[in-house]
């Protein structure tokens, strides 16, 4: 296993806000880290941070061993890192295809290899392809996440994040979400997977990382210690007693 | 009466002109460029200096073109890109304000005094099409206005960079996310638009003349334009340009030339009121 | 230094100063070429804050002030030549025709906005010679009009008299415009170009907002025009280019649209210019327009102006925040506001945007004196729920009933002023207002004194004032930010900034309070706080409904709890049934979490 991103003491927030406190993150090659945590916890915005759309005010982010801390957003995607915002945030007045070749932009590919990188996204999801020239915001819900992840990975990137894919689904295309991911994962991406529902994410996890209060507060395989744990985390504190919980469940690292 | 059509269809085309070049703007930056009027009659007055040299009519609109393209560089720095972050029409007086500069290096180079741009003798001589009268160069813009509107078309829907500039304008933040190079993209669509800008400027004038004070007159017509075809539709912009044309020769032939302004401006009021996103506009999320 | 309390009263006395120094001087000012110079500015001041009216307080784009000066200038000269050359009636008339021409061309633009108001400005502009010349018999065409010697009860005004009238008149339209600003109507223009929603949820109608603004705005055009046809005896259509326009525009920004004074500072910087320009236009022009594109990167800021930072400056000089922060938890103990909160049941409600259900047949009971909390994973519908009780998302089936009658269909506005208070998941907090200022405004729901009184400065205003000084003196007190009142509302932490919109929106005495998300971005001594306030908030009486995420904090505020899962109500409960609820423990925590739960009980 080789780690395709690192993330070492990283702050993050919004203007005066501090959202993200001194998190340390390491995804690897091959495997799904799922980043759980009440919403509010910071699991956002530290996605945000590691994709250059919001900046550190401490810590590093290297990717594939170089160091992209200081790089645009915009940089970023032609390294290898493709973020999936939550809410289907798709371009919704252009047509599947239209999203899937501007999806294809980061990889930099002629307009041949677009087309065959385009041909590949439909063969993952077929629906899609009968309808590539509809308005991308007039499919069903499960579709539009299909062609958000599509998009992502027409950018043939090495390190995916996924925030909250699963939101607003039907139980059933949760599945195919979480499926879809073990397939990545099995062709060798590293898959940040956010999640709120710790049943869907400690299934599909090899490692979990457990936000709460902007701070990193476990970091184990999953396990159903871990369960406990998590539940700690979401119900069992008393308000104003975050810190003390947290050193209690500790980094087993 | 064809005589006044083609007279409201030739003025029409310099409106659609300017209307085009703000939707052109909007699609790059997103914002909506006020100064396009004044890079045009700059250019134009830079021509007029020129050809007065001798230089050939073609090199003369090819240099006007690279210089204007390059100011347009310099505004998209100074007026569109420190706006970028806060989301509000800052544009609306930045813009404003890089008109006025313009205005103000107009009068100062070229003083306030109409210039005729000549492009050549066999320009003066009128046609006769369709029973009404035309001078050539009223083709020539005709001419300028469909293949700008239908170049801004096929170049918004058959391109990479008119795709990802379509994206941006949706979701800037999400277009990030895709490596789109928003900034270059505004840097280099505010050239090629500037460009096009100081091409056709030299041709503008060819038919009105070139003073300073004639560019915010006609940004706000080509706005009128843009509005009455709805904001953002290419071929609502020539449209709206060429039905203010219209109703401007019409109103001026059929009722007095004291009317030629104010009867558009109700029409403008009216269609504010009724549809206010255009004719052909489809509603925006929000304007406000 | 002078302290924060003292300000006030020192800029009163500058003011006073300066009104009699611009009053007494034809004694002491013996040149008439300065005293019409004088009266240019009082004129350009006149309009620019007319300007800054509409521009800076109601956040729009309208220039029509330019047209409106020329219309108010023509009335003038129309009726001193063929009416009356009584000043006094010529300036009221004035300003009542500008008002018209406002009202006809600013109604269908002032709906969209943006770029169609900025141009049906300047359009009405370039049409002034024309109109001018279509009516030459009255209006002297193209060439001008001459305006004789205006009068003033009979007597003929000389240069010193002229400039009297024009020195009163500025000075009584800016008491006015002062007056206005400073009052719960300044305040409630800001929340509206703070944020549309903000203002509906202040019960205010943005749109009537705009429009007072504008028309306010017009008056002193109006009677700026009059007075420059007077003093200048001479009209033309020339003085009113587009120049005009974005000189005006020039002016407004660069003194600070948002304030009172930054008029006159404007205005004495384009009589500058324009006393310049005959030797120097381009360079003029150059300069206005450097402004403009200065101003523009700055406007987004706030909208201060040359005023502002100087007033920036002698706040970092001058304040020295002596108040004591009270113990609020305290206070808390033994006071409580009078709140009678409402039953609101939702029944049924369904909503759907673009083919996602976003609520799928909701129905939920809110009553008065508890703490209802919602709760859900991310996309559940509590936000979407809390939207459409505040009216902010319509249509929707089902229906909202408060105390048993339907509101279903009402606007946000006037489910506002049926008494629904709420914060929002980011706070809305108009720029360049005090959290005094920002406090005030939430009493905007319940009643704003008339505009007349408000102007007069009655003594019935004056009494409501001093009782809500005395009310937001209490809230502030009982949220511990009483030692933050004349701080910037807008630069303080977001933990307060919360706190400042809960204040905003007790002082409108709600009987429904909807908090957004109220407890996200605290640190935990502010989340100890916040708990003991929403608890105090029931005591009061009020109906709370919290939309949160964090489980703990509402197992320890909520009387009741609902669970939205995928827009359905999955469970409804107190904290300590919902906790052990094995449904919403497996669709919110998941299945392992209900194993452990197992164990846990006993």
């Amino acid at each position: 296993m080789s780690a395709v991103l690192v993330a070492d003491g990283v702050s993050t927030g919004y203007r005066d806000l501090t959202v993200v406190r001194d998190v340390d993150l390491s995804l690897q090659r091959g495997t799904i880290t799922t980043l759980l945590g009440r919403n509010g916890a910071g699991k956002t915005t530290l996605a945000r941070g590691l994709s250059g759309l919001n900046t550190l005010s401490t810590g590093s982010v290297a990717l594939l061993g170089e160091d992209v801390t200081k790089l645009p957003a915009h940089l970023l995607p032609k390294r290898g890192l493709a973020f999936v915002q939550e809410g289907k945030r798709i371009f919704r007045e252009l047509s599947v295809e239209e999203n899937l070749r501007i999806g294809c932009h980061p990889a930099g590919l002629t307009r041949r290899e677009v087309e065959s990188r385009v041909a590949a996204a439909y063969d993952r999801f077929p629906i899609l392809k009968s309808k590539r020239h509809h308005a991308a915001g007039s499919l069903s819900g499960g579709q539009q996440q299909m062609i958000g992840i599509s998009q992502a990975l027409c950018g043939d990137p090495k390190v995916l994040i996924l925030d909250e894919p699963s939101t607003g689904l039907a139980p059933s295309i949760v599945a195919q979400v979480l499926e879809l991911i073990r397939e990545l994962r099995d062709e060798g991406l590293a898959v940040l997977l956010i999640e709120q529902s710790v049943d869907a994410a400690v299934d599909v996890a090899d490692h979990v990382v457990v936000l709460d209060v902007g701070r990193s507060v476990l970091d184990a395989p999953p396990s159903d210690a871990l369960r406990h744990a998590i539940r700690d985390i979401y119900v069992g504190r008393p308000v104003g007693a975050t810190d003390g919980a947290g050193k209690e469940t500790g980094k087993p690292r | 009466m064809m005589t006044t059509v083609w007279a409201g269809v030739a003025i029409g085309s310099v409106y659609a002109l300017i209307a085009l070049s703000y939707n052109l703007s909007r699609a790059v930056s997103g914002a909506l460029n006020f100064a396009v009027a004044h890079l045009m009659i700059l250019s134009a007055l830079l021509a007029f200096t020129l050809l007065g040299l001798g230089l050939p009519v073609l090199v003369v609109l090819v240099v006007c073109a690279v210089a204007t393209g390059m100011l347009a560089i310099v505004e998209e720095r100074v007026a569109i890109r420190p706006l970028r972050k806060n989301d509000s029409h800052g544009e609306l007086v930045t813009t404003v304000g890089v008109a006025t500069v313009l205005t103000g290096l107009m009068l100062l180079l070229w003083g306030p005094d109409l210039r005729a741009v000549r492009l050549g003798a066999g320009f003066d001589d009128p046609l006769s099409f369709l029973g009404g009268r035309m001078l050539p160069i009223d083709v020539v813009l005709v001419g300028a206005a469909l293949l700008v509107g239908a170049l801004t078309v096929m170049w918004s829907k058959h391109t990479v960079s008119g795709l990802l500039s379509r994206a941006q304008t949706m979701d800037y933040e999400a277009a990030l996310l895709r490596g789109v190079n928003a900034r270059r993209l505004s840097l280099w669509g505010f050239a090629v638009s500037g460009a096009v800008c100081g091409f056709v400027g030299p041709l503008v004038a060819a038919k009105t003349f070139a003073v300073a004070s004639l560019p915010t007159f006609l940004a706000v017509m080509g706005f009128v334009a843009l509005i009455l075809g709805g904001l953002g539709s290419d071929l609502g912009a020539v449209l709206g340009g060429v039905l203010l044309g219209l109703v401007q020769a019409f109103a001026s032939r059929y009722l007095d030339p004291h009317y030629q302004y104010i009867v558009p401006f109700v029409l403008f009021l009216l269609v504010l009121m009724v549809r206010p996103h255009g004719v052909l506009g489809r509603r925006e999320t929000r304007l406000v | 230094m002078i302290g924060a309390v003292a300000r006030p009263a020192v800029g009163r006395l500058v003011a006073a100063v300066a009104a009699l120094a611009l009053v007494t001087a034809p004694w002491w000012i013996g040149d008439d070429h300065l005293l019409r110079q004088l009266s240019a500015v009082a004129i350009l001041a006149l309009v620019v804050s007319g300007l800054n009216l509409s521009l800076g307080f109601g956040g729009e784009m309208a220039l029509g002030q330019a047209a409106m000066y020329a219309a108010g200038a023509y009335t003038g000269a129309y009726l001193a030549a063929n009416v009356t050359d009584d000043l006094l009636v010529c300036v009221v008339v004035a300003s009542g025709v500008a008002v018209v021409l406002g009202t006809i061309t600013g109604l269908p633009a002032l709906r969209i906005g943006g770029w169609s108001l900025a141009v049906t400005s300047f359009f009405l502009v370039i049409l002034i010679p024309d109109i001018v010349d279509l009516l030459r018999e009255q209006l002297g065409g193209y060439d001008g009009m001459t305006v004789g010697l205006p009068t003033m009860f009979g007597s003929e005004l000389d240069v010193a008299g002229t400039y009297l009238v024009v020195a009163v008149t500025a000075l009584l339209w800016f008491v006015t415009f002062r007056n206005i600003v400073r009052s719960p109507w300044g305040v409630s223009l800001l929340s509206m170009r703070r944020s549309p929603v903000l203002a509906a949820s202040l019960g205010l109608s943005p749109f009537r907002l705009k429009l007072t603004a504008y028309l306010l705005g017009a008056l002193p055009a109006g009677a700026a025009g009059a007075l420059s046809a007077s003093v200048n005896g001479f009209v033309a259509p020339s003085e009113f280019g587009l120049e005009l326009v974005v000189g005006l525009l020039a002016a407004s920004i660069i003194g600070g649209p948002a304030t009172v004074v930054g008029a006159v500072v404007g205005a004495f910087l384009l009589e500058f210019a324009h006393e310049q320009s005959a030797r120097f236009e381009s360079w003029a022009t150059i300069g206005y327009g450097t402004l403009l594109l200065a101003g523009g990167v700055l406007l987004t800021r706030g909208g201060g102006g040359v005023v502002g930072l100087v007033r920036a400056w002698i706040r970092r000089h001058a304040d020295s925040g002596t108040v004591r922060r009270s113990d609020a938890a305290a206070a808390r103990q033994h006071e409580v506001l009078e709140l009678s909160g409402s039953t609101i049941r939702i029944a049924g409600m369904r909503k759907t945007f673009g083919g996602t259900t976003a609520l799928d047949g909701v129905d939920l009971e809110l009553a008065a004196g508890r703490v209802t909390a919602l709760i859900g994973p991310n996309g559940s519908g509590k936000t979407t729920a809390l939207n459409l009780i505040s009216g902010l998302s319509a249509p929707y089936d089902g229906d909202v009933i408060f105390d048993g009658r339907s509101v279903r269909g009402q606007s946000a506005m006037a489910i506002a002023r049926r008494g629904v208070g709420r914060t929002f998941q980011t706070p809305a907090i108009p720029s360049i207002l005090t959290v005094r200022e920002v406090l005030e405004s939430g009493e905007l729901r319940r009643s704003r004194p008339p505009l007349a009184a408000t102007i007069l400065r009655t003594p019935g205003y004056r009494r409501r004032r001093a009782e809500l000084t005395a009310e937001v003196d209490r809230v502030s007190r009982l949220l511990g930010l009483d030692h933050l009142l004349h701080a910037t509302a807008e630069e303080l932490p977001a933990g307060t900034r919360r706190l400042v919109e809960l204040g905003r929106a007790l002082l409108g005495r709600p009987s429904v309070l909807l908090l957004d998300e109220v407890a996200s971005g605290l640190d935990e001594e502010e989340l100890v706080d916040l708990k003991d306030v929403v608890g105090w908030l029931s005591s009061c009486g009020a109906t709370t409904v919290l939309v949160e995420h964090n489980f703990a904090f509402v197992n320890e505020v909520a009387d009741v709890v609902y669970v939205l899962a995928e827009g359905r109500v999955v469970a409804g409960g107190t904290p300590q049934e919902i906790s052990s609820h094995p449904e919403v423990i497996e669709k919110y925590l998941g299945r392992g979490a209900m194993g452990i739960e197992q164990e846990a009980a006993p």
